[in-house]
């Protein structure tokens, strides 16, 4: 029994996904990390958010939900939440995306009486709609004008619990969602890929590892045992691994070099005489994952690293929404800069937005070294300059100012043809890097390139 | 209420708070070494301050950083990969008005993820100057990041501990240092 107010988020998945239980228990377990209290209904999900101290924004839960079940492999972008007190209310509220209640329409009475299951009218439902349309109601105010006894004597038990559920929300009886004890996942290989030796097992087990961890990361649990299961493509019994751990483990890596030494034994001792065709793994035995104790601090830097990544990419969708790509085609006003092949220096790059991008890592990012250096700073719009002796002379504004040339040292020469750049035709660049003093007796760096087809000096950078 | 026991309230409340600890997120190595702290204020001023911040950026390979512009990009991303930055831990934005920086500076504190905050010439409006910039400390506090003023002109805020004259990458000059002992 819960006391006090609740606040129960209701995740419609909308009608006409489907959805298969082996998903739609994935996505539970990846809901997990919102809130242990959850209700499944039929294509819907109800989530209790008021013990949850640090509440995400509603937006934000979408968009990380979202991203969750990308990774499932299902679409979530019809999906829509709805807040209530009460699971009943919540449903109505995302359903009908009503404020008022009363002023409802009269199909959300069934809705009321099954917030977890109802969707579609049956027959004797849609009687009953019939019915009270003939009696000129509309919508849910209409029922509150005929006394409730009225109602009662009619349609007894159902119009008491529509009225349980419309009045008293918090009387609804649910039961929550636990997850399965065990934990199996499952793949099919073609006969004809042999594989024989356990790094090859390996290689084709990792997806499964991977999803494995990713699941107990949602259920916050650790493994003590799981057995490898193989089918081979003959009828003979099922080839068995089992695998026990000291400690539970949690640690993707760690699990895949264990895994890699015991298929080595196993396969030495033991060789594969068919070839595969299914592969399981079946986790039985879990632990309860207490977070931050010694005892699992080898696994709590991957935790806080999965945790990161997640809040990483729920910042990246967030943002890629409000100053990204935008409906009326202006520019994105927020992007990622992602180097490109091009010969002109002002499309060397191009604006992109990653929905998933790597962590940082410097050496996930390897450097790519192009001598000699480009300036920090590229002008749009590269300015003609005049020369005359020792002064370079730059329009600002009405006015032109005087820069006195320090040095001026040829950098690189760049062309192009016009099968290269067809819409700007060919090109013909000479680069140089001037060391220039500003009227103020200013240092300053710029990035110059005289036009060969044009013969002009035009200020291209700053450095 | 008397003046000592004033004094006793105070000793009271500074024992019963809890202590905010100063997460040390870089160190400014021009001149002797500095060490930054979560919420600091760097203004960058001079015709170098894209190249020191560049630099700097190189210095600190871990720091994850938003660099957001007042108006039409004009960094040039190629030079910043040639430099030794990894594109992947920057997020750019463009053609933000002060408040659009500051509510989104706010967000990207929130989340704990970047290290540096750059504003690029984006000048906060001088009504208020201060209340933001009080929000932007915290929030930066809070999320273990630096923010980093790109100017060409100085915008006078207690928020600012280091002041410096961009030259060139290595060249500044410091004009102003709270709390530290940079000569």
């Amino acid at each position: 029994m819960k006391h006090g107010t609740q606040e129960w988020w209701c995740l419609d998945l909308g009608s006409s996904s489907e959805i298969t239980v082996q998903d739609f228990e994935r996505l539970l377990e990846s809901l997990l990390r919102f809130t242990p209290d959850l209700v499944p209904g039929n294509k819907r999900v109800f989530l209790e958010m008021s013990r949850i101290p640090v509440r995400p924004r509603p937006d934000h839960f979408l968009k990380r939900v979202q991203v969750l079940a990308r990774r499932i492999g299902l679409d979530a972008s019809s999906w829509r939440y709805g807040i209530a007190d009460t699971i009943p209310k919540a449903w109505v509220q995302t359903r009908w995306r009503a404020l008022e209640a009363r002023l409802l329409p009269v199909e959300a009475y069934f809705d009321y009486i099954d917030p977890l299951h109802h969707f579609e009218c049956n027959r004797p439902e849609r009687e009953r709609l019939a019915c009270f349309r003939s009696l000129g109601m509309k919508n849910l105010e209409y029922l509150f004008t005929v006394p409730k006894t009225a109602w009662l004597v009619r349609f007894g038990e159902e119009f008491d619990t529509f009225l349980e559920h419309f009045e008293f929300g918090d009387r609804f009886v649910w039961k929550t969602w636990k997850p399965s004890e065990t934990l199996s996942e499952e793949t099919r290989w073609n006969a004809e890929e042999w594989v024989s030796d356990a790094e090859g097992l390996l290689f084709r087990l990792k997806p499964l590892v991977d999803r494995l961890c990713s699941r107990l990361y949602s259920i916050g649990r650790a493994i003590r045992k799981l057995e490898l299961v193989l089918k081979l493509d003959r009828p003979v019994p099922d080839r068995k691994i089992e695998l026990g751990f000291a400690f539970p483990q949690t640690s993707r890596p760690l699990l895949l070099k264990l895994l890699r030494e015991k298929l080595s034994h196993e396969m030495s001792r033991h060789p594969l005489s068919d070839p595969i065709v299914e592969a399981r793994i079946e986790i039985r035995e879990t632990e309860r994952r207490p977070a931050g104790t010694a005892r699992f601090s080898f696994s709590a830097e991957e935790e806080r690293s999965e945790e990161e990544r997640e809040r990483w990419i729920e910042l990246i969708s967030y943002l890629g929404s409000k100053y990204g790509e935008s409906s009326d085609g202006e520019t994105p006003r927020a992007f990622q800069a992602e180097l490109t092949e091009h010969a002109l220096p002002e499309r060397a790059w191009k604006k992109t937005w990653y929905a998933e991008p790597e962590l940082v890592s410097s050496s996930a990012n390897p450097v790519k070294r192009i001598e000699p250096a480009r300036p920090i700073v590229l002008l749009q719009h590269p300015e003609t300059l005049n020369r005359t002796g020792p002064w370079l002379r730059r329009k600002s504004g009405a006015f032109e100012e005087r820069y006195r040339i320090c040095s001026f040292q040829q950098e690189e020469r760049i062309e192009g043809y016009e099968w290269d750049v067809e819409d700007t035709g060919g090109f013909e660049r000479t680069y140089f890097r001037v060391s220039v003093e500003s009227p103020q007796g200013k240092p300053e760096e710029w990035w110059v390139y005289r036009d060969e087809l044009l013969g002009k000096l035009m200020l291209h950078g700053l450095y | 209420m008397s003046r000592p026991e004033l004094k006793a309230l105070k000793a009271l409340i500074e024992d019963h708070a809890p202590a905010r600890a100063r997460k040390s997120v870089g160190t400014l190595s021009v001149g002797g070494g500095l060490t930054l702290h979560a919420g600091e204020g760097i203004e960058v001023l001079g015709p170098a301050r894209r190249a020191w911040m560049t630099a700097f950026l190189r210095q600190h390979p871990a720091l994850r950083a938003a660099w957001v512009q007042g108006e039409a990009n004009r960094l040039c991303p190629p030079a910043l990969e040639q430099q030794g930055v990894a594109l992947s831990r920057i997020l750019f934005f463009e053609r933000l008005s002060p408040g659009e920086g500051i509510e989104l500076a706010l967000q990207l504190l929130r989340s704990a993820l970047f290290g540096a905050i750059i504003f690029d010439g984006m000048a906060l409006p001088f009504a208020g100057r201060e209340a933001q910039m009080r929000k932007l400390q915290l929030g930066a506090e809070d999320g273990g990041a630096l923010l980093f003023f790109l100017s060409d002109r100085s915008q006078s805020s207690f928020g600012i501990r280091v002041r410096m004259e961009a030259e060139g990458a290595d060249a500044v000059e410091f004009t102003r240092v709270k709390g530290g002992t940079l000569t």
